[in-house]
């Protein structure tokens, strides 16, 4: 069975790597399938990474194959393919009550991503990874089986393919249990903090209190504790009379970066003000609570056209005040720009070997790219380790591959299963080559 | 002529997992239309029925439909009349490019000719019929740009094409006396598995948008349309070149 494909250049969200494809986009079920000598699932293609890309054999897109399959409303549970985004199954579901249960910071996600990066959401503490929600999947597996998995039934392929970012098979379809909500509307609280070690704290107080929260740092330690939950029924939403245009768009790739110290400074600065003079909760629809960055379509052009690259890494809590400052000051030694830091405060790991998320703190990061950063990121790395952190897989594109084995101990054991699911390793990304899976 | 209003109306998709027919089928299923998705690939159809009901909470409904199965259509068609009760409207959008392997042999310009041209003749006139008792209903058919001007590399499907648009136009001018809308639509490069890795294509269109183009038209006045727009002006360019002049050109 020869499907046909195109030559492409693809690459992750940030544009780098970017290498010459083979791209194959089946358009009904049966047509997904895969293909040898080797090959990649790529849904949204949305990852901050190279793990939908593959130089040697075929990446298929799987967004066509993006059906609803059933619904039911009155027990919130999903059935679809893969190829579905987060956003589309928010327009449905959010009239009828229900509610993704995790959400990441891109509603562009497909489901087989959300559950191959095992995302996480501001509400870790409470709902664990978007994985812990998924009732069941169905995998195509290196010798064309379609596997029913779930956590209770062929559980030791379900959680290698939970966080296994595609390497374990082609994820076909999601059963995924929704979360009950009462009203489309959050309420909004925000706290400002002057210093790191307030932020630390008042981010594990509000994760604890609050369904949602994160924290935004200025990069000299001042934060944004922001925490926000559902309304309920009958609870009263004053809305902003300042209406934000629909969405604003940034025409084309500025040809230099316009993300600079300088200006980074001005957007913190104003941002900090913003925030401490508000202090009533306010309210905002889901959509602008989760997606603020949707508003702006194409922001990353902000970057130039080197783009940039993020850095995300979690620090147990009882390391995470020593990590983050050393981190930070680390980067400020080596000049480089952090232009958005985002703190969340995730709970417990789940049984997925490769998932990102466990217990402490997590750091997001953004950077505009140059070549030299890649040998900092390096020596950050090294700081990570110290400090018994983890990079986090769909956010990277240079981690080497002594260090990851040291961040993911558990790698041997997902390394079982994935030669018991795939001996002839079928499945292979860029990511998997770089990191020797 | 009353405006129309689909909602809870039922309309019928020949050909239904077509890229084209999908994009339709979700412009269709926001007015509220009732559906009944016909094709070859019933896995397929199950699951476009299940996605249509669900995102637009809309009626659905599927069964197998093969163009190239002459004898069978009279009983499809009573059928889709028994499910649907009463019919507003059809959507053809089957259609069959060939297998480049023997694009020359007769075995497999008989396929192109019997899927593309007789299947619609055959089961279209089943459907005129009712529409034309009816007094009322509409009929839109995908022909293509390549009906416009016959080439070398596939001229059995240009022919089949340039015979369909043929047809709709008497049947147009059967029809248009009787209150019933015929819409040729003529799409130029779409972003189809029919299109998808071949090379020499240019200003491909999304088919979401081209299905939104065509059903829009139901509300508006044109019988042929071509989509995306501006390959009324190079399907013009194509028949303005002189025979002597075409066979030396090489596309």
């Amino acid at each position: 069975l020869t499907q046909k494909q195109i030559k492409t250049k693809l690459s992750g969200f940030n544009n780098y790597p970017e290498f010459n494809c083979k791209l194959i986009r089946p358009e009904k079920y049966h047509d997904l399938v895969p293909v040898l000598p080797s090959c990649i699932a790529r849904g949204s293609g949305l990852s901050y990474s190279d793990a939908a890309i593959n130089e040697q054999g075929s990446v298929i897109s799987t967004t066509r194959l993006n059906r609803f399959l059933s619904f039911d409303c009155d027990q919130g549970i999903l059935v679809a393919e893969a190829g579905l985004t987060l956003r589309e199954i928010c327009e449905v579901v959010v009239p009828n009550g229900w509610f993704l249960p995790v959400i990441p910071g891109s509603s562009g996600v497909s489901l087989g991503g959300a559950i191959a990066a095992d995302v996480h959401g501001k509400n870790h503490v409470h709902a664990g990874s978007f994985s812990q929600h998924i009732a069941w999947i169905e995998l195509i597996t290196a010798c064309g089986d379609r596997l029913h998995c779930s956590s209770s039934e062929q559980s030791d392929i379900f959680w290698a393919t939970v966080g296994g970012m595609g390497l374990t098979g082609l994820i076909s379809i999601v059963s995924l249990a929704l979360k009950k909500i009462e009203s489309p509307f959050m309420r909004i609280s925000t706290t400002v903090t002057p210093d790191l070690g307030q932020t630390l704290a008042r981010l594990e107080d509000a994760s604890c209190e609050n369904t949602y929260s994160v924290a935004w740092l200025d990069g000299y330690a001042r934060g944004v504790v922001t925490t926000a939950s559902h309304v309920a029924g009958d609870e009263e939403v004053a809305l902003q009379k300042k209406q934000w245009p629909e969405a604003i768009s940034i025409p084309f790739k500025f040809p230099f970066n316009v993300i600079n110290s300088l200006s980074i400074y001005g957007f913190n600065y104003a941002y900090y003000a913003a925030q401490k003079s508000r202090s009533v909760p306010y309210y905002l629809s889901y959509q602008e609570y989760f997606f603020p960055l949707e508003k702006i379509k194409n922001w990353s052009f902000l970057y130039g056209k080197n783009g940039f690259i993020q850095y995300q890494c979690v620090f147990p809590s009882a390391h995470a005040l020593m990590g983050i400052q050393e981190l930070l000051e680390f980067f400020q030694r080596h000049g480089v720009i952090c232009a958005l830091i985002v703190l969340k405060k995730l709970g417990q790991s789940n049984q997925a070997s490769l998932s990102f998320a466990k217990e402490g703190i997590t750091i997001a990061i953004d950077i505009p790219f140059s070549k030299k950063i890649f040998d900092i990121l390096e020596s950050a790395d090294g700081l990570i380790l110290k400090y018994d952190g983890r990079v986090y897989l769909a956010k990277d594109v240079r981690l080497t591959q002594a260090n990851f084995f040291q961040m993911y101990p558990n790698y041997l054991l997902w390394k079982k299963i994935k030669y018991q699911v795939d001996p002839k390793n079928i499945f292979q990304s860029a990511l998997s080559t770089r990191l020797l899976l | 002529m009353n405006k129309l209003i689909l909602k809870k109306r039922s309309v019928v998709i020949l050909g239904a997992s077509s890229a084209i027919a999908k994009g339709c089928c979700k412009a269709l299923a926001e007015q509220g239309a009732t559906l009944y998705l016909a094709g070859r690939n019933l896995t397929e159809l199950e699951s476009l029925a299940n996605d249509l009901k669900i995102r637009y909470a809309i009626e659905t409904h599927y069964g197998f439909f093969d163009a190239e199965n002459f004898d069978s259509h009279p009983d499809f068609f009573n059928e889709v009349c028994k499910v649907l009760g009463e019919i507003e409207g059809v959507l053809l959008a089957f259609g069959y490019l060939g297998n480049s392997q023997n694009i020359f042999d007769f075995s497999e310009q008989k396929n192109i000719l019997n899927r593309n041209l007789i299947g619609s003749v055959s089961i279209l006139s089943l459907f005129a019929n009712y529409f034309e008792k009816a007094q009322r209903g509409f009929i839109i058919g995908i022909s293509s740009v390549a009906g416009e001007r016959g080439r070398s590399k596939n001229y059995a499907y240009d022919a089949a094409k340039s015979g369909l648009t043929t047809y709709f136009q008497g049947l147009n001018q059967r029809l248009s006396r009787k209150n019933v809308r015929v819409i040729t639509v003529k799409p130029g490069f779409v972003d189809t598995p029919m299109t998808f890795g071949k090379t020499g294509m240019f200003l491909v269109a999304d088919p979401e948008i081209v299905g939104r183009r065509i059903i829009k038209q139901l509300f508006l006045r044109k019988d042929v349309l071509y989509v995306p727009w501006f390959w009324r002006y190079i399907v013009l360019v194509m028949q303005c070149i002189p025979e002597f002049l075409f066979k030396k050109l090489s596309f």
